[in-house]
């Protein structure tokens, strides 16, 4: 018996390789198909879950102290309380000022775009870019995910737009539009890549002779 | 447990590093990455990950076996059976056949070769076609 299993044929050991590869590629085909119910067979205590989630981003609250109750702190508290009006009146109307300037400086966004010089550059390289993988001929169904996250974008920053002119910190708005302009330049490039990637891909295929 | 463990700290992590991230790939995609890397560094603290050698598998190749797969089987079995995997074999057979990895993109991640990528593959997959025919047997 031994000596029947050793002898096994090249010719049969192949046979028996391709079936091994069938059988296999059978049962990858079918864990691919149903791969989402792989999903649900472990429940989770979704409301624990989250419950953690936000336990764990919470700040954490500092440990009451025994304070002891002397003279001194009694007017030290006082005394903290009215420099603590003092500048929040300060503040509030230093803030209600700030934004009367902004606000007439500055009323329509067209009046405050053109100070950020770089714009231009940026609106140019966007515009190169979509030229060169002809944007306006994009099938978008292909690129589903991309054309999201770029509706995504330009969602938050048409409503950037328009706080605007109500913005007073003009640094930190021209910081937000210029990562605006390098993170729509960076999916475009993305873009680009898959459709260069896809092309590439439907080439190998037309080119494989057909058996 | 360990997975709620798991997807908790990434949420955490994810949460904590919006920040960081920059539209290289999709935010899935960096979802995922995460995910991955959080699973694996979990693995290696419980215990270190270990990935036969080619010529090991070589040794104790199961080509002979008979490897018919019912075709009767269901996920819940492949989730059962998927969880009795060597732990090298099943984080291979997940990144690749779950996940959508591609070997090299496996090999960069766990820190090994193209080929023993493969191989634990291949080997992952018999092992799971032999313990799903144990399962029909009863």
């Amino acid at each position: 018996m031994v000596t029947q299993n050793y002898s096994i044929t090249i010719a049969e050991r192949n046979h028996q390789i391709r079936l091994i590869k069938i059988n296999m590629d059978f049962l990858e085909k079918r864990i691919k198909e149903q791969r989402a119910e792989l999903d649900h067979i472990e429940r989770v205590d979704e409301g624990l879950l989250w419950q953690n989630i936000q336990m764990d981003l919470a700040p954490p609250i500092p440990e009451a102290k025994v304070v002891q109750s002397n003279r001194f702190l009694k007017m030290y508290a006082v005394a903290a309380s009215v420099a603590l009006l003092m500048m929040a009146s300060w503040v509030f109307y230093n803030k209600q000022n700030t934004v009367e300037v902004a606000t007439t400086d500055d009323p329509e966004p067209r009046n405050f775009v053109p100070q950020f010089e770089e714009e231009i550059g940026y609106r140019q390289t966007v515009a190169e870019t979509k030229e060169e993988i002809d944007f306006k001929n994009i099938d978008k169904r292909k690129y589903e995910e991309i054309f999201y996250e770029l509706e995504m974008l330009e969602t938050i920053h048409n409503e950037f737009r328009e706080d605007l002119s109500t913005m007073a910190d003009k640094d930190r708005a021209v910081n937000v539009l210029q990562k605006y302009y390098e993170r729509k330049i960076r999916i475009l490039e993305r873009l680009s890549r898959e459709i260069e990637k896809k092309s590439q891909y439907e080439k190998r295929i037309n080119e494989k002779p057909s058996m | 447990m360990d997975a709620e463990d798991i997807i908790q700290e990434v949420f955490v992590k994810v949460f904590q590093k919006l920040s960081e991230f920059r539209a290289e790939s999709t935010l899935g995609a960096w979802i995922k990455r995460i995910t991955v890397n959080t699973t694996l560094n979990f693995i290696r603290q419980r215990k270190e990950v270990k990935f036969m050698e080619n010529e090991e598998f070589e040794r104790t190749n199961l080509i002979q076996e008979e490897h018919k797969v019912d075709p009767e089987f269901s996920m819940q079995q492949v989730h059962g059976a998927i969880k009795k995997l060597p732990d090298g074999c099943r984080v291979v057979l997940n990144l690749y056949l779950l996940e959508g990895y591609q070997h090299q993109e496996i090999a960069s991640i766990l820190k090994i070769s193209e080929s023993t990528s493969k191989t634990q593959y291949r080997r992952g997959k018999q092992l799971l076609a032999k313990e799903l025919r144990t399962l029909n047997k009863f």
